[in-house]
C-alpha cells in the first residue's frame, strides 16, 4: 500500500468508527482526555496494520479490540501510578461534553460494572451489534457474550432503580 | 431493553472532538513519511556500500586480498611483484618479475637488487628479456620510502616501496 493510500484509509476508518471508538473508550477511562489518547494510539497503530485486515468487517473489529485493549492497559497503568482517585475520575467524566449531564445515567449504570461486562454491554444495547458480531471483535465465544449481557442486565437494572 | 430509546440516544449524541481527527492526522503523515523517509536512507546507504567496496582497496588481515589489489595497482608497469615485500630479520626482501623485450636496466635509490639465483647484489643491474629479481633493503625505516626505477631504451617506470601503517606492512606501489 503507498504512503497516500494509507494516510486515506486511515481518514477513512477514522470518519467511520472514530465516534463510536470514543464513546467506547469513554465508558471505560471515564475521562475525556484519556479516551482521546486511546483512540489516537489506536489509529496509528492502525496506520501499521491496515494493510493486514482483509474486509471492512475485520477492520471494525481490529479497531474496537484494540481500543478496548488500549483501554485496559491505560487502566492498568492509572492503577499502578494511582494518579486519578475513583472521585476525580467520576467528575472528569464526560466533562466537556454539552450533553454529559443527559448521559450521566446512563454511565452512572455502566460504571458500576465490571470492565469485561462493560464492554458487551456497551456494544450490545448502546452501539447495536450483534451477538455474532461482537463474538467476532472480542474474540470470545457467542456462550460468553450472552452470560456477560444477562449479568450486565441485572446489575445495571439494579442500578437504575435505585 | 435496558436502556430507553432517549438513553441511547443521548450517548449517542457524543462524538470524538474534532481537533483528534487533526492530530491523528498529522502523527499518521509524519510517521508514513518517516518510515519513505527511513526506506530511502537504507537504499542509499547500500549504494555508497556496494560503491565504496568497488572501488576501494581492501584492507585488513587478508594479504591475498589486500596483495591483488596492489598488483592491479602496477599494471602498467613491466614487472609484476612474485613475492611481496617481506621482513626476515632486518632484510626487507620482495621478488619482481620482469617481462621485458630486450634491455633494461633495474635501479633501486636503496638497498641492492640482484637476479634470483645469482650472487653479485648491486643498487642498479642490467637484464636482457625476462628475469626475476630479489630487491633486498637492510634495516628499512618504516618513515622512509624507497624507489625502484626500470628504463627500457627511452621509457623510465618508478615505483615505490613503502610501510602501510594502516596495513601494517610494505607494499610496493606505482609511482
Amino acid at each position: 500500500m503507498s504512503r497516500k493510500n494509507s494516510v486515506n484509509a486511515v481518514g477513512e476508518a477514522y470518519d467511520l468508527y472514530a465516534d463510536m471508538l470514543y464513546r467506547l473508550a469513554l465508558t471505560h477511562l471515564r475521562s475525556a482526555h484519556d479516551a482521546e489518547d486511546a483512540v489516537h494510539d489506536v489509529f496509528i497503530k492502525y496506520h501499521l496494520a491496515s494493510h493486514l485486515l482483509k474486509d471492512d468487517e475485520h477492520k471494525r473489529a481490529w479497531l474496537i479490540r484494540s481500543t478496548v485493549n488500549r483501554c485496559h492497559d491505560l487502566l492498568r497503568r492509572q492503577k499502578i501510578r494511582n494518579h486519578l482517585s475513583l472521585d476525580d475520575v467520576g467528575n472528569t467524566a464526560f466533562a466537556h461534553e454539552s450533553r454529559a449531564d443527559d448521559a450521566l445515567d446512563v454511565t452512572a449504570a455502566l460504571n458500576a460494572l465490571p470492565e469485561k461486562m462493560r464492554t458487551v454491554i456497551v456494544l450490545h444495547y448502546l452501539e447495536g451489534f450483534t451477538v455474532e458480531e461482537i463474538t467476532l471483535m472480542l474474540g470470545i465465544s457467542a456462550s460468553a457474550v450472552k452470560m456477560r449481557l444477562s449479568r450486565g442486565r441485572d446489575l445495571i437494572k439494579e442500578v437504575l432503580t435505585k | 431493553m435496558i436502556f430507553n430509546e432517549e438513553q441511547r440516544q443521548n450517548y449517542k449524541s457524543i462524538k470524538a472532538p474534532d481537533a483528534l481527527k487533526a492530530s491523528v492526522m498529522n502523527d499518521v503523515s509524519a510517521k508514513s513519511s518517516r518510515h519513505s523517509y527511513k526506506r530511502y536512507v537504507a537504499v542509499a546507504a547500500c549504494l555508497v556500500v556496494a560503491l565504496v567496496s568497488a572501488f576501494v582497496p581492501h584492507f585488513g588481515s587478508d594479504a591475498p586480498i589486500a596483495h591483488q589489489a596492489r598488483r592491479y595497482a602496477l599494471a602498467e608497469m613491466p614487472y609484476s611483484v612474485a613475492e611481496f615485500p617481506h621482513l626476515s630479520g632486518n632484510e626487507l626482501t620482495a621478488v619482481l618479475d620482469f617481462a621485458v623485450e630486450g634491455e633494461a636496466v633495474i635501479s633501486v635509490d636503496c638497498g641492492m637488487v640482484c637476479l634470483q639465483g645469482g650472487a653479485s647484489q648491486a643498487s642498479q643491474l642490467k637484464i636482457d628479456g625476462n628475469a626475476q629479481i630479489t630487491w633486498i633493503i637492510r634495516e628499512p625505516q618504516q618513515t622512509e620510502a624507497y624507489t625502484l626505477t626500470v628504463k627500457i631504451g627511452q621509457k623510465s617506470y618508478s615505483s615505490r616501496l613503502e610501510f602501510d601503517s594502516l596495513q601494517q606492512s610494505w607494499l610496493i606501489e606505482s609511482n
